[in-house]
């Protein structure tokens, strides 16, 4: 029998504050989703698993506590079991209840989920992994496939575990989190575990036409029109206070990196009202003009560079977890009440094309975390725009504006939610 | 697929009312399949149950503070039914409710199981013997556990190398006791510490070079 080898690899700049700030009301777990054009075999799907799961050692892998930082190990237990999806969406994922692993895969009728640590990777990782986990699912599935492509990962594949903050970064200049309250989006509250998620679908041409008429790009407008909702719903009554939105931006691209892990810095997109009414025109463009002005590369390079210089500075890395774990822990929930909401981008998924027929969607589902009650995940595949809003509060005053708004804009918007909202609606 | 006159915008959920207005939707298209499963909360068993014990500790307690206020309130012995009936439940609590490594659970217990002798021993008049016998045998069992545990789970043992380290610094802590005279009787501090040494030494020799990444990786700075 093979020797069984014990990788062990370090966390990520990035990864370092999830496992510290995570709990069962606060996961950090995020879903990526396809959805297929036919139901789901189960069997098929775990030997998908089983099969792809060992070429991806950032997923295969375990976290264990040092006496100065988390780290991780190869995890030789067998894949986690596949099940139907029956609990919210994103809930916390206990490695003791899964052989270890920290994400986890489900599936419900026709559509196949991912959720992942986010200690584990970003968006970019966690689609890649998924999109060879449904690649090798359909040659399962539909072996004809084999006669068009190779039984193998692809070959845009990367396997990259490079840590490219560590590889990127420079020496940056002193600069502090935001601590300065933003207007939150608050409510009844669901109880706990309830995640609350609407699902818009947009025809991209409707948006790519929405957004040239106010000569912004897609990710602006929406970021625009969902800080728009939340204004009209919460800013004029929190006079002086900015709505604060974290837009991640993938770093790959700026700095020629494949890395499966973490590789992501935040920006914000800030507005601040300092008049006593705005109008839709008007705050799009503060709010691209504040996205353009962050989103260059010197700027993305700084962000980056303080994030990673705590970490280098050796007086820190000296100091035991246990303490590190309190520190960073007192520093975001100083910071959690500094942002509204995120809104994450995944970008086009691109499927290779004997796979395209089989497969009619994705779409991703961020958790709510602390202070930031509602979130929403773009994701587009082909000529579908698909805006997940997820939330924990039960009124939905936030989603109708930003919905009713795109409708206004000349988008045929087709919604679809967990079903949680009704619930809320026979309790009223 | 329904669609909501107010929003402008198709709701494809099989619904009577719109989610974002709550307003009366136009069917258009019937019998729309739920995209999401009907999540039913789960009622834990395990937290109910614990719930249930505590509940019947408290009012045991309670009863216990009485009768002995009315019995014999010159010997309190009802502080020790209490402590032990804590002891008790904290330790079903760690044991069962929480999802911990078998690692973390050994240790509360040790711990707990240490402070807990250690109070009983101030409320029966202090004589010692939780330091210098039940101490020592704690940690004599619990590196008798370990043992077994890597050998059962030998394919993975180094992750025990962490509690070895462990239980050889609080084997020397009682051993700092014995020598400065705190404890009186000891002889099981002088074998705790003989023992816990000599077994984290077999396995820094016998583990090799997983040892050492697994020393590396812990203590990595």
């Amino acid at each position: 029998m093979a020797k069984k080898v014990h990788r062990y690899d370090k966390l990520d700049n990035t990864a370092h504050l999830f496992p510290v700030i995570t709990g069962e009301n606060m996961s950090n777990v995020y879903r990526v989703a396809a959805v297929l054009k036919d139901e789901i075999d189960a069997e098929l799907l775990q030997q998908a698993l089983d099969t792809v799961l060992p070429y991806f050692d950032v997923f295969a892998v375990r976290m264990r506590k040092g006496l100065f930082w988390h780290y991780f190990e190869t995890n030789h237990k067998t894949a986690p079991r596949v099940t139907e999806e029956n609990a919210y969406p994103c809930r916390y994922i206990n490695p003791f209840d899964n052989h270890d692993y920290m994400f986890r895969v489900t599936y419900y009728k026709k559509r196949i989920n991912l959720e992942v640590f986010h200690a584990l990777t970003d968006g970019n990782g966690a689609l890649m992994f998924l999109k060879e986990l449904v690649y090798q699912y359909l040659r399962y599935r539909y072996p004809k496939l084999l006669e068009q492509t190779e039984d193998r990962l692809r070959i845009d594949t990367s396997l990259d575990r490079d840590d490219s903050y560590l590889r990127n970064y420079k020496q940056a200049a002193q600069k502090k989190y935001k601590t300065e309250p933003a207007v939150l989006v608050t409510g009844e509250k669901m109880p706990p575990y309830q995640l609350g998620v609407i699902h818009g679908r947009i025809e991209l041409a409707d948006i790519k036409a929405a957004a040239a008429r106010y000569s912004v790009t897609i990710n602006h407008y929406l970021v625009g029109t969902f800080i728009w909702a939340v204004y009209k719903c919460f800013g004029q009554s929190r006079q002086g206070k900015p709505i604060r939105v974290c837009v991640p931006v993938n770093l790959r691209p700026y700095f020629d990196s494949d890395t499966m892990k973490n590789f992501f810095v935040v920006v914000s997109a800030t507005f601040r009202p300092t008049k006593a009414s705005y109008t839709f025109e008007e705050v799009l463009g503060e709010v691209a003009q504040s996205l353009r002005e962050q989103i260059t590369k010197d700027n993305l390079e700084n962000l980056m560079s303080y994030n990673v210089s705590n970490e280098m500075n050796p007086w820190l890395r000296a100091v035991p977890l246990a303490i590190k774990s309190f520190v960073m822990r007192c520093i975001y929930n100083s910071s959690a009440r500094a942002n509204t909401t995120t809104i994450t981008n995944l970008g086009v998924v691109k499927v290779a094309e004997p796979y395209r027929e089989y497969i009619e969607e994705f779409h991703a589902v961020l958790s709510t975390s602390k202070g930031q009650n509602i979130k929403g995940a773009i994701c587009t595949y082909e000529d579908k725009l698909v805006v997940t809003i997820s939330s924990c509060v039960k009124e939905t005053v936030v989603q109708k504006a930003f919905f009713r708004q795109l409708a206004q804009d000349g988008c045929h918007v087709s919604i679809e939610t967990n079903g949680v909202y009704y619930e809320s609606l026979s309790e009223m | 697929m329904n669609h909501c006159p107010r929003c402008k915008i198709n709701i494809c959920d099989e619904a009577l009312a719109c989610p974002l207005c709550h307003g009366v939707l136009q069917q258009q298209t019937p019998g729309n399949q739920p995209f999401y499963p009907d999540v039913q909360p789960k009622m834990k068993k395990m937290v109910l149950l614990i719930k249930v014990v505590i509940f019947v500790s408290v009012l045991a307690e309670g009863c216990m503070l009485l009768i002995n206020y009315l019995v014999d309130p010159d010997f309190k012995w009802s502080f020790i039914t209490g402590i032990a009936l804590f002891y008790g439940c904290f330790g079903l609590s760690v044991s069962v409710l929480h999802n911990r490594s078998i690692r973390r659970k050994i240790v509360v217990h040790l711990c707990m199981g240490i402070l807990f002798m250690y109070v009983l021993d101030l409320l029966l008049g202090y004589r010692g013997w939780s330091l210098s016998i039940g101490a020592p045998s704690a940690i004599l069992a619990v590196q008798l556990v370990l043992v077994v545990l890597v050998i059962v789970y030998h394919d993975n043992w180094q992750i025990y190398l962490g509690l070895q380290i462990m239980l050889v610094l609080l084997s020397i802590i009682f051993f700092i006791l014995a020598i400065t005279n705190v404890i009186q009787y000891k002889i099981l501090a002088y074998v705790a510490v003989v023992v816990c040494g000599i077994l984290l030494f077999a396995m820094l020799l016998f583990g090799g070079r997983t040892a050492g990444h697994e020393l590396k990786q812990r203590f990595f700075i």
